[in-house]
């Protein structure tokens, strides 16, 4: 039956054409921007650590963009079934662990594919460009913090859902699903340039943005701005990143739970409200 | 020992929908009412989604709160409840009467009979209010259940697949209990129970050959069956006077009467 569950779930996603736009087709557009537009003014004889550098900063920030845009599929869908999950709890054979773990499980499955498109697309599109091979450096690192981030968004995602259906905050829901998107655009770029200091630990867009770059550069990540990283004197341990993502992931899956139990589903009527 | 209703009340937010109400539901019952008059929540009161509910609900004996992961007690065909993914009908339908354990084949012949097999590929979003309606019915009727609960299920229906609706449903082998604001189809089920609602509250219950022979008059009367629209009060008594159910098509011009 779960695998009936996660077929159906994998269908809706991978048919989902919003996803596809702007999770993928519209990310590759700014990829090829970084490739040929904003690199304009890049020598070609530079040393490959700083292409590798550049690419990895392209790579991390799309890929956590990419998954943000996801996530608003993730927010209105977890929203509009709530109603259906609330019925099929009560008089079926599907529990909410079983619904959780299968829509986490899909979740990962289809965000796994995009971090695989995308990292292809990226190593393609910036050796050709710069002329040097740009393979990530770390692969199985690098697909470890694929599958965390994507764990991280789907948690998140569904929290904010839950939490509106809780609070009975229909009309908030459209501003909701955009909120990893919105969090994470200001973040990931202050972090390009500016020195945020502990933010880049305590955010889980910063911790995973720094893993992604770390895993596909081999460059440790700077205590400052990551455009710097190569005159950086201070760096930071990768494995307060891991620790600060697996706290949001722990913290948040503890709040869904609670949410689950507590949410009653949103009718036709307040739907329409959207 | 069917469905159990005492002293059940129900509100969205702040607005009280239901008030106070006590029934018994045991399958071949109508839920007779206008729109507004609380029908749909006092479903979505039973299948414990929704609504803040008080007072004492059971199925067969059980509080509605304590059922979990049960298959076989209840389905119904509220559109809010196939809500669970974006997939084509045929999909959504197997995957609800897998997950409910009922017969996905006998689905199947009810979507030929109703000749809709040719949306089956299209979600349920895309297809219009009849075609939602027909399917969201058959989902609910291919459970192994045994209460049925169908919200309106001859609403935006062709005259048609309205009759063969009510076919299905006057041969059907088990507990349904429909609400709906249309009199036209009454004579149909003259062996059901009804249970009149207005304004949240629930009375009866009456036989449906007994509401047929009845009239409608205004005024309350202390041995028949009161209920008030608007601020006007109306009771239900036997004999020639007053207005017959058979003579407006839908429980909605008790309010054009009520003026």
């Amino acid at each position: 039956m779960s695998i009936l569950l996660l077929k159906m779930f994998l269908k809706q996603m991978f048919r989902n054409p919003y996803a596809w736009g702007w999770g993928f087709f519209f990310v590759s557009f700014w990829l090829i921007m970084g490739a040929y537009i904003f690199s304009l003014e890049m020598p070609t004889d530079l040393p490959a650590e700083i292409y590798f550098s550049y690419t990895g900063s392209w790579f991390s920030m799309s890929l956590v963009y990419s998954f943000s845009a996801l996530a608003v599929g993730i927010v209105e869908s977890a929203y509009h079934s709530s109603f259906s999950l609330r019925y099929l709890t009560k008089y079926s054979t599907l529990d909410s662990k079983r619904y959780y773990l299968v829509s986490i499980i899909s979740t990962m499955v289809f965000f796994s594919v995009f971090s695989i498109l995308l990292g292809v697309e990226t190593s393609s599109i910036y050796s050709f460009r710069f002329g040097v091979q740009l393979i990530p450096k770390k692969p199985f690192e690098l697909t470890l913090a694929s599958i965390l981030s994507a764990l991280f968004i789907y948690v998140l995602s569904s929290s904010v859902a839950y939490l509106i259906l809780v609070l009975k905050k229909p009309r908030l829901i459209v501003f909701a699903s955009f909120l990893p998107l919105v969090i994470s655009y200001p973040l990931l770029f202050f972090q390009l340039y500016v020195d945020i200091g502990y933010v880049v630990v305590l955010s889980p867009f910063n911790a995973v943005n720094s893993l992604l770059y770390h895993y596909y550069s081999g460059i440790s990540v700077p205590r400052g701005p990551i455009i710097k990283s190569m005159q950086a004197s201070a760096v930071i341990n990768p494995s307060y990143f891991w620790a600060s993502l697996i706290s949001w992931i722990f913290s948040l899956s503890m709040l869904n739970v609670i949410l689950i139990g507590r949410q009653k589903g949103i009718s036709i009527e307040e739907l329409r409200q959207v | 020992m069917g469905i159990r209703l005492q002293s059940v009340s129900a509100r969205y937010s702040k607005t009280r929908i239901i008030d106070c109400i006590n029934l018994e539901l045991n399958g071949g019952d109508i839920i007779l009412g206008p729109n507004g008059s609380g029908k749909t929540t006092l479903f979505r009161t039973i299948i414990g989604v929704n609504v803040y509910s008080e007072g004492r609900m059971e199925i067969d004996g059980v509080d509605i709160k304590r059922i979990k992961s049960t298959p076989g007690i209840l389905s119904t065909n509220l559109e809010e409840v196939y809500n669970l993914l974006r997939v084509p009908v045929r999909d959504l339908a197997k995957l609800y009467i897998e997950l409910g354990k009922g017969d996905f084949s006998r689905f199947l012949s009810m979507v030929e009979e109703f000749e809709v097999f040719g949306v089956l590929n299209k979600r349920l979003d895309e297809l219009s209010a009849g075609q939602k309606r027909i399917l969201c019915n058959l989902i609910a009727l291919a459970m192994d259940v045994k209460y049925v609960l169908l919200d309106e299920p001859f609403e935006n229906m062709d005259p048609a697949r309205r009759v063969k609706m009510a076919k299905i449903l006057i041969e059907w082998d088990g507990g349904i209990v429909m609400n709906t604001h249309a009199t036209w189809l009454l004579d149909k089920f003259s062996n059901w129970r009804t249970h009149l609602m207005f304004h949240g509250r629930v009375y009866g219950p009456i036989r449906v050959d007994d509401l047929l022979k009845a009239r409608i008059i205004e005024g309350r009367r202390e041995d028949a069956i009161s209920f008030t629209i608007g601020e006007k009060s109306f009771s239900l008594v036997s004999g020639d006077k007053g207005l017959c159910l058979t003579e407006i098509d839908s429980l909605d011009r008790l309010f054009e009467v009520g003026l």
